[in-house]
């Protein structure tokens, strides 16, 4: 992609939004979202040789750049003591957050598609996408066996896909 | 290795996530070179990552944008959404304040006026919206070109050096004094199969083990041969990635068979004999 400045508006306009959905969710700030957002697209326009097509789609690159930047800046801001006490009323706190203050509705329907997930499998879910863990770190924390972490890492990515697509 | 079980193991999952190591990057990157049941579920674990991100859109504040443009120094060239309301907002008004004015003859002339402009506008509404459509639509495809066009280097890369590694392998059978010795798998693992290129003139060993399962990295293939009845250490291989170029093992004088155990990594000083996966008699 040639570094035009209509590219700039171009993927801004097309990713932004996903964009700032995901980082929202991780770091639950309207604020810290935003500066994590803003330094992202600095670092994606100062650095597009980055992007390395053999290595995914450009899509799927930016959503996981989001995210390691995401859960680097709460990991990095001690948030997560007081995050990983109170795991459930933070859950609840997101959804009225996507309640109030999405300007499109669109935000909501993640966390109606989100419920539609038994228990276990939206918990794997919670703690890779949202929390950064690996599926090791997610035996060892939670003490469950890595090959049950696997296989519901395998069925919740399955029922997502059934839900979504 | 079964596919079926490699793709079910979650590693797709988290090969997608971004949560692998380089070097496990780079094997599930070589597993999908080698097999499309590889390629076409990691492709599925993408749209579903897209999809979900798509899903949680939630548009950042117009202010976000000006900042970054303006840190950037580029000019935005589309006027942000709030904008384009205001302004179809103020031309509604100016039409609504032209509807007041009392002249007959110059409403219904702004009437025919306004109605052809609203026409004109839901027009360029529609029409704006359907190539939208189609240029994202082509944006998906040329993003999935530019990754088949990699894929399609990384493949001919590999044949490139399976053909460089057939030619080498010809030269050494061609030598004269090679003996062709079959090892065929036994009840651990039916399909193995690996064969010995002996060369009795010279006592040089040559080991094509490209139908062995892959080893975990904890074990390591060791090499047998069965010289008096008594088995030799014959070296130790690993079984990963392109097998085709044949592998260099000891020499050996006047072997009657030879055979392939597991062993920890390292290798053993006498063979496991219930971890024998091949056998042949010269």
């Amino acid at each position: 992609m040639a570094k035009k400045p209509s590219a700039l508006e171009y993927l801004y306009d097309n990713y932004s939004a996903a964009l700032f959905g995901v980082i929202i969710r991780i770091v639950k700030s309207e604020e810290v979202a935003q500066e994590v957002l803003h330094d992202i697209f600095m670092k994606v326009w100062n650095n597009f040789s980055a992007y390395d097509a053999g290595k995914g789609r450009l899509y799927t690159w930016l959503v996981n750049i989001s995210r390691n930047a995401s859960i680097d800046k709460i990991r990095s801001k001690e948030i997560k003591k007081t995050l990983k006490t109170d795991l459930v009323s933070d859950n609840v706190h997101t959804i009225d957050y996507a309640n109030s203050h999405t300007l499109s509705t669109d935000g909501i329907g993640l966390e109606k598609v989100l419920d539609q997930l038994p228990e276990e499998l939206r918990f794997v879910i919670d703690q890779m996408y949202f929390k950064g863990y690996t599926q090791t770190e997610i035996a060892e924390e939670f003490n469950i066996p890595l090959g049950t972490v696997k296989t519901r890492t395998r069925t919740a990515m399955r029922e997502l896909r059934a839900l979504l697509l | 290795m079964n596919i079926e079980n490699y793709i079910s193991s979650g590693i797709i999952e988290a090969y997608v996530l971004d949560q692998l190591t380089e070097q496990e990057r780079h094997e599930v990157q070589q597993m999908a070179e080698q097999h499309q049941e590889v390629r076409i579920a990691i492709i599925e674990a993408e749209d579903t990552l897209i999809a979900f991100a798509q899903k949680g859109s939630i548009t950042p504040p117009v202010s976000s944008k000006n900042k970054l443009f303006q840190d950037l120094g580029i000019e935005i060239q589309q006027p942000p959404v709030e904008e384009k309301k205001e302004v179809e907002e103020s031309l509604k008004a100016n039409t609504s304040t032209s509807e007041i004015r009392p002249a007959v003859k110059e409403r219904s002339l702004y009437q025919y006026i306004s109605a052809a402009a609203s026409i004109i506008a839901i027009l360029g509404i529609v029409l704006s919206f359907y190539y939208r459509g189609q240029w994202l639509e082509t944006e998906d495809r040329l993003f999935s070109l530019i990754s088949q066009n990699e894929t399609l280097a990384q493949q001919y890369n590999i044949v490139k050096n399976q053909a460089d590694q057939y030619a080498s392998n010809l030269d050494i059978l061609r030598q004269p004094g090679i003996e062709n010795v079959l090892m065929d798998g036994l009840d651990i693992s039916p399909d193995a199969e690996a064969v010995v290129h002996w060369n009795k003139n010279t006592n040089e060993v040559y080991l094509n083990a490209k139908k062995m399962p892959y080893n975990e990295d904890a074990y390591q293939y060791q090499l047998w041969a069965i010289v008096d009845g008594k088995p030799v250490d014959m070296g130790v291989f690993d079984v990963s990635g392109d097998m085709t170029g044949l592998l260099k093992m000891k020499s050996i004088n006047k072997p009657s068979a030879f055979a392939v155990t597991l062993e920890p990594r390292g290798g053993s000083a006498n063979p496991t004999m219930d971890q024998m996966y091949v056998i042949g008699q010269i």
